[in-house]
Order: C-alpha cells, then sequence, then structure tokens
C-alpha cells in the first residue's frame, strides 16, 4: 500500500534522526512510534511494555473511529491488514502480541470479546472495540430519539441504525448490532426502553419511554 | 626641633592624628558606599527601564535572549542568580524560565516511559513548543506562570533554543532532580534520571549514536565492534549481553526489534526525535 510520507529513520546532512507521521490512502494519520521498528515487537521491559501496550490502543481506538469499525477479528488476517502491518518499514505485529493488547483493552473496558466467554479450552476469536463506551452511545440514541419526538414509538433495530432519511445523519448510523445491544442493555437498565422479539423478518424491536 | 616626640605630649598627638585618620577613613569609605548605591540605583533604573523597552523582545527572540544573557555575563551578572531575586526576575524574565522548567519537566517525564532517563534535546524542544502553543494536554502543566505579579504569556511564535532549555535546566538545579543535558554520540540529550546512569549503558547508547553511522540502533557485535574501535581487546561477549541486559530491562532506555534482517536490534528512543502532525 502506498503511504504518503517517506518513513526512513532519516540522516539528512546534520545527524539527525527522527521519525514521522504516516498517513493512510484513506486519510488516516499513524503516529510516528508506527514508523519505529521495535514498536512491533512486545518489549520485555515490563514498564516500556505498558507504554508501549497504551500506545497501541490509543491507536487501534483512533483507527477503528475514524473508519467507523467496531469489531476486531482476532486472526493472522488482522495482523497482515495495514493497522498492524507497516509495510513501509517491513514489520508487523505477532497474532500473541495483539491478544495481549487486546486482553488490556478489555480489562479497561474499552473492548469486550465476542462472543464474550471463548469456549472451553479456546482462545477469544475476536472482540468488540468500544471507541465509545456503550454508556456514551445509549445517551447518543436517547438523547436522539427525544429531540426526533419518537418516545413511546416502537422501532426496529434496522431502522434505528440503517433505515429511512432521519438516522443518515447520526452518529449511529450503521451500528454495530452487537454494540447496540450493549447500549441498549443500558437504557434498559435505566428504564429507558424495553426491547422486544422480533417476529419473522423484522427483528428485534425496541421502544423508548 | 625633636624629630621625634618623646613623652606623654607626644603619645597624645599620636592619638589624635590617628584618631583623624580613621575619621577620614570612615567619612571616604560613606562617599563611596553612597556613589556605589547611586550607581546601583542608576544601574537598575537603566535595566528596568530596558525591560520595559524590550520585555517583549526578549521573551519571543531566542537570539536576543542570549545576546542579554552574554552581556549579563561579561557584566559578572547572573540574571538567574539568587533566587528569586534575581535581576531576570525584576524584569519579569525569570518567571519566564522557571515556567519553561515546569514545561520540560511535563514532557521529561512523558517521555520517561518510553525511554528510560533520556529524551532527545530535539525532541524536548519540539514538545514543549506543541505545549506551549496550547497542544494535547495543555491544560494540566502547561499554563505560563502566573506568580508576582502580571502573568507573563509568551507569543505563539515564540521560539525556544537549546540554551534556553539548557538555562532552564539549571534553574532547576536547587530541585536537585538530576535534570542534565548530555551529549551522546554527538546527539544532545536531556538525562532526567536521577541518580547516574551506569557507564556501560551509556556505552551502549554512545555506540547505537555513533557519530555518521549510528541508526539509533545496534546489534551485539556492533557495540562489541564499538567497544574495540580505539584498538585493543574492547570487551568481552558477556559484558555487551550484560549491558545491553541492563540498559533495556533496568533503565528502560532501549527496545529490542526482534524483525530486523540481520538478527535483534536495539533502538535507543532517546535518539529519535518523534514528530507529531498536530
Amino acid at each position: 500500500m502506498a503511504m504518503t510520507t517517506a518513513p526512513t529513520p532519516s540522516s539528512a546532512g546534520q545527524h539527525k534522526l527522527s521519525v514521522q507521521p504516516l498517513i493512510s490512502p484513506r486519510g488516516f494519520t499513524f503516529p510516528s512510534l508506527y514508523s519505529f521498528p521495535p514498536f512491533f515487537t512486545q518489549q520485555p521491559n515490563e514498564q516500556t511494555w505498558a507504554h508501549q501496550r497504551a500506545q497501541w490502543i490509543t491507536l487501534i481506538l483512533a483507527y477503528s473511529r475514524f473508519h467507523k469499525t467496531y469489531r476486531l477479528e482476532l486472526t493472522d488476517e488482522t495482523c497482515a491488514g495495514e493497522l498492524f502491518h507497516n509495510k513501509s518499514i517491513n514489520r508487523r505485529l505477532h497474532l500473541a502480541t495483539l491478544r495481549n493488547i487486546v486482553e488490556a483493552m478489555v480489562a479497561a473496558g474499552s473492548a469486550e470479546y465476542d462472543p464474550p466467554k471463548p469456549a472451553k479450552g479456546q482462545l477469544p476469536t475476536a472482540a468488540l472495540v468500544f471507541w465509545r463506551k456503550p454508556e456514551e452511545w445509549a445517551n447518543l440514541i436517547y438523547d436522539w430519539i427525544k429531540e426526533s419526538g419518537l418516545t413511546n414509538s416502537i422501532m426496529t433495530f434496522y431502522e434505528l441504525t440503517e433505515g429511512g432519511d432521519l438516522v443518515h445523519t447520526t452518529e449511529f448510523y450503521q451500528l454495530s448490532e452487537p454494540i447496540l445491544r450493549r447500549a441498549l442493555d443500558v437504557l434498559i437498565k435505566a428504564g429507558k426502553a424495553q426491547v422486544f422479539k422480533g417476529l419473522g423478518e423484522d427483528g428485534d424491536g425496541v421502544k423508548f419511554v | 626641633m625633636a624629630r621625634r616626640g618623646v613623652g606623654y605630649s607626644s603619645l597624645q598627638r599620636h592619638l589624635d592624628s590617628a584618631n583623624s585618620y580613621s575619621t577620614l577613613s570612615t567619612s571616604l569609605a560613606e562617599q563611596q558606599t553612597a556613589a556605589l548605591s547611586q550607581q546601583l540605583a542608576t544601574f537598575q533604573a537603566s535595566l528596568a527601564s530596558f525591560s520595559t523597552h524590550h520585555r517583549a523582545k526578549i521573551l519571543s527572540s531566542p537570539s536576543f535572549r542570549s545576546h542579554f544573557s552574554q552581556l549579563c555575563a561579561e557584566l559578572g551578572v547572573d540574571p538567574l542568580g539568587g533566587g528569586a531575586k534575581g535581576i531576570w526576575d525584576k524584569m519579569g524574565v525569570g518567571d519566564w524560565y522557571y515556567a519553561l522548567g515546569v514545561q520540560i519537566v511535563d514532557v521529561c517525564l512523558r517521555a520517561r516511559e518510553r525511554g528510560g532517563g533520556m529524551v532527545a534535546l530535539d525532541e524536548v524542544i519540539q514538545q514543549v513548543t506543541i505545549l506551549r502553543r496550547g497542544g494535547p494536554n495543555a491544560g494540566l502543566n502547561g499554563k505560563s506562570s502566573t506568580s508576582g505579579g502580571k502573568a507573563i504569556k509568551p507569543p505563539p511564535s515564540a521560539e525556544i533554543s537549546p540554551s534556553d532549555v539548557a538555562r532552564a535546566i539549571d534553574a532547576l538545579a536547587p530541585l536537585h532532580c538530576g535534570y542534565k543535558i548530555i551529549t551522546v554520540g554527538g546527539k544532545q540529550v536531556v538525562r532526567c534520571y536521577p541518580g547516574g546512569l551506569d557507564r556501560d549503558s551509556l556505552i551502549v547508547v554512545e555506540a547505537a549514536g555513533e557519530q555518521g553511522t549510528g541508526r539509533g540502533a545496534v546489534s551485539m557485535h556492533e557495540v562489541h565492534a564499538f567497544t574495540r574501535r580505539e584498538g585493543g581487546e574492547g570487551w568481552t561477549m558477556e559484558r555487551v549481553e550484560r549491558a545491553v541486559e541492563k540498559a533495556m530491562m533496568d533503565d528502560g532506555m532501549m527496545w529490542v526489534d526482534e524483525q530486523a534482517g540481520g538478527g535483534r536490534e536495539y533502538f535507543v528512543p532517546a535518539l529519535f526525535e518523534f514528530v507529531e502532525g498536530q
């Protein structure tokens, strides 16, 4: 993939080492650390690793937000993708390292395994990425429902995130269903929503109160 | 006429003259003191008027600042000396340096997680500049000092020079936080590490930053070669390994890259400037 900035730790003229941010073809700006080769090796020093891990988490959340993705498959294919593979310096993150990072995200509440509990003896296969916490999604949805005067009417999940002209402009347009469910759980607990089992092709519905 | 008086009257005469001498010297000293304090008052007044006329320029232009501090040095005046009573404080420039000092500490603490106790001077200047422009987390510690009279807000364009950083770090010395600018492999690095660095660790870092050829990274073999550069035996491989291990595991100054073509390489973040887009 063509990147717009050369990541060479340059040493032109005056001896000066620097690493630069990279801009992806889709316009996402990778931090300079992404061009620092050892960023892709899990550091053995515990403190350095804590810092490195935190930087990866920030990057994963920013990248997911920018591309509006909500899910991370924990596979080798993911590690070969742009986010975890900097082709211009030929470095990629190992799946085992990615798993360690995601584990920290789950512990911090910025991700959740999907399914939440992997089968016995199995490693988690994917994670939902909360670049907004479910509580934040819940507030966004509920505020919009109130402003649009849609309380007390029943909407299907599809209508809420995909359908109609109304929803197109919202931030939760095309929100993934597992995250929508987590957000609605928050509203249900607060007594602000009820979910109905759907019939046939309509899928589940929700009523906001 | 007797050349030398003998007896009581002579003794009396002697005492009289001694008395008048001491009176004279006292009055002379008084005059000198008066003259001196007058000169000092004039000097202070000139400095004060200088400061009102040029303060903005001193605060915003690094070259002007450095000329001014040279001037002070020639006069034998330490601009920041004497703690809160320094001349630069009278001019409102002392605050400027203390604020810069706080920002440097802020930046170094944040960079410490990444590079152990060392940060490239370029990187410090870059980060402080971002901080002063109201960059990320500026609200936290980035405020310019507001203590004592007028708050000093440098204009957004204010540049920071390496000698400003050096002077601000000198101003921090009484706090004993171990900040110091050192030269490693031809690069200036701010050391913010209480307690000294192990000499072997420092040599490993030198090897990574070796002038002209340094990539900011080394392999064990390169460290070994570096220790033999002036002929002689150099270190044993055991010593090389121990030094690298210590620099990485104890000091947190190195990152290992296991995907380098020719075997493991050890990177020193303190030798790099991490440029971030704004």
